[in-house]
């Protein structure tokens, strides 16, 4: 069955989502704490794919161009088309298997656009990709 | 003041012999039909009402709305602060009354206060609804900045703009959402440029226009039948917060608490394939859209990979066996088994390329006209070997360009095809080796390279 959310709706928020996690600096609000469900879990599924082999206290500073993924001599297409199934895996972790479900206005297209953008972005670190999840889903035990 | 009415036609549809090789501007200027029965501010459908006013009148109109707008900020805002800064903002919107009309402009724009009175008014009491509408939520993503563009030459030389920066997106939809493998459509619209009332004067007289859609789907990567429910959840969640608890260590992953919960999903994955199908549109174009130009793409990737360390599927990966000998050699891995995160990536595309930024081409064949390209780029990224406490990785790029109905000068110069490959080998402490061979489109000779370089991420 298609998707009903309203159109204004669901675009307004992702890009708000995409304006607060891609604006310079540290998200703000972004804390990294083995408690929070969303670090955690994006710091599990990460290790997981093997985009990062780091315990999870020291994990949350790493940038988005050391993950496995990230290569300069590949083609900006090619890496997009990369981080975007390494979101798409990361958002299939969070619903089916940790129990997660979009928050209001967000749906599995502007999740996985604003997760591609952060994980495209080599300014940011895992915290604040860890942030954005936070946005986007509601986590089980939050 | 005064005002000059005249009487204009709607630019749709225009004369024949008004099209060859050129695009009217929306505005322009046409002679009133004799007799006229009504007159031009009636609005008879198809007539447009074109006002222009004077300078002096421009000036105090807009000084007017300044002090509209602050007004309402002052008298509607219970906000202090706000108060104050928009007190301190009319006073400096006065004092340009003896000013020209760009002058003034500038030194409302150099006044904070001013600005930010004059932004809060409009978002805050004069656009902002108790019910939000259509329009109000279209326009949302259209970002306005205006400008005073100064050409050297004359004194009274400077003209006004208008920066423009339109980014929408019109539909991020989801079809399938309810079952494993959900697909997503966006639908963008972006338009960027500059504007100024005297065209002549604007340095940067280029007009964007464009749409993309996008379509991508992921194809498996968890099986569909897993069993969900609260208890299922529970377990794994409870997994993954203990391995979160690992202390920072080489061997980290040899914890139990890790192997847990990577054994319990494990059992879970299957390999995805994931496509991503994108094409875009522009149109570019001077302000009155005397030039323009289209320019147009489509590009697919698609990515296979198998995220466990073993299944069968891996077997097919056959660019990874020399570096899953490696690594089995060298102990990283306990068996020889080829790595189903590594399987290459392929993009293949075709753009409209502007061949007026290529010397080389244009000295050959001096034609400007844009031209139909295809690509194809793969790309291969593997683990070759662990040293130093450092992963190593392996990786190769190679990219091919073909033009589509290329001229026979740009055939016989060989640059209606190109060819590029590059391999690099990442060393301890940040140190690389690579090769290349080949050239992309805009270089200018071939290469063969072997280079040594260090990176550093920043």
């Amino acid at each position: 069955m298609p998707d009903t959310t309203p159109a204004n709706s669901t675009n307004s928020t992702a890009a708000s989502a995409l304006a607060a996690a891609a604006a310079p600096g540290p998200t703000p609000g972004s804390i990294w704490s083995n408690n929070n469900e969303a670090c955690n879990k994006t710091w599990w599924w990460l290790n997981f794919l093997k985009q990062i082999d780091s315990a999870f206290s020291t994990a949350g500073g790493i940038k988005m161009n050391a993950l496995a993924y990230w290569d300069g001599n590949a083609s900006s297409d090619e890496q997009d088309t990369e981080a975007e199934g390494v979101a798409d895996m990361m958002i299939k972790g969070f619903t089916q298997i940790n129990g997660a479900t979009y928050e209001p206005g967000y749906n599995y297209s502007s999740a996985l656009l604003a997760m591609t953008k952060i994980l495209r972005d080599q300014t940011k670190i895992v915290s604040e990709f860890a942030a954005l999840n936070d946005e986007l889903f509601h986590f089980l035990n939050e | 003041m005064h005002f000059d009415t005249r009487t204009v036609f709607s630019p749709s549809p225009p004369p024949r012999e008004e099209r060859a090789g050129e695009r009217r501007p929306m505005f322009t200027w046409f002679e009133s039909p004799r007799p006229s029965p009504l007159p031009a501010w009636a609005g008879r459908g198809s007539c447009f009402l074109w006002v222009r006013a004077s300078r002096c009148t421009r000036k105090t109109g807009l000084v007017l709305l300044a002090l509209f707008l602050l007004r309402g900020v002052v008298h509607a805002d219970t906000n202090t602060a706000n108060q104050v800064s928009a007190i301190s903002a009319m006073d400096a919107i006065k004092l340009t009354g003896s000013q020209n009309i760009e002058d003034a402009f500038v030194n409302i724009l150099n006044n904070p206060d001013a600005v930010n009175a004059l932004t809060y008014g409009l978002t805050n009491t004069l656009l902002q609804t108790s019910q939000s509408n259509a329009l109000l939520g279209f326009i949302n993503d259209l970002n306005l900045r205006p400008k005073v563009f100064q050409t050297k030459g004359a004194a009274d030389n400077a003209v006004l703009g208008l920066e423009y920066n339109f980014q929408k997106s019109l539909a991020n939809r989801v079809l399938f959402d309810t079952t494993p493998h959900p697909m997503g459509i966006s639908l963008t619209l972006d338009a960027s440029g500059d504007v100024a009332t005297d065209a002549s004067k604007n340095p940067n007289n280029l007009l964007e226009s464009g749409g993309s859609l996008h379509l991508f789907q992921g194809i498996g990567g968890i099986s569909p039948m897993v069993r969900r429910d609260t208890n299922f959840f529970a377990v794994i969640n409870k997994a993954q917060h203990d391995a979160g608890e690992i202390p920072p260590s080489p061997n980290w992953r040899d914890d139990p608490r890790w192997k847990n919960s990577a054994q319990m999903v494990s059992k879970l994955i299957v390999p995805q394939l994931f496509y991503d199908i994108a094409a875009h549109g522009t149109l570019e174009s001077d302000q009155q859209f005397k030039n323009k130009q289209y320019t147009y793409g489509c590009k697919v990737g698609i990515v296979y990979r198998d995220w466990t360390d073993q299944s069968a599927f891996t077997w097919m990966n056959l660019l990874d066996y020399p570096f899953a000998a490696i690594r089995w050699l060298t102990q990283e891995d306990k068996e020889f088994q080829p790595s189903g995160r590594a399987f290459p990536v392929i993009v293949g595309g075709i753009d409209a390329v502007d061949p007026s930024s290529d010397p080389q081409r244009l000295n050959i064949d001096p034609n400007k006209s844009v031209y139909p390209r295809t690509r194809l780029e793969v790309h291969f990224r593997t683990e070759a070997l662990r040293l130093a406490q450092q992963d190593l990785w392996f990786s190769a790029d190679f990219r091919y360009y073909q033009e589509l109905g290329a001229s026979q000068a740009i055939q016989n110069a060989g640059l209606d095809q190109q060819k590029f490959f590059v391999a690099k080998m990442d060393l301890p402490y940040k140190f690389n080796i690579s090769y290349s061979i080949g050239k992309l489109p805009l270089d200018q000779k071939n290469d063969q390279v072997f280079a040594v370089g260090w990176a550093v991420n920043f």
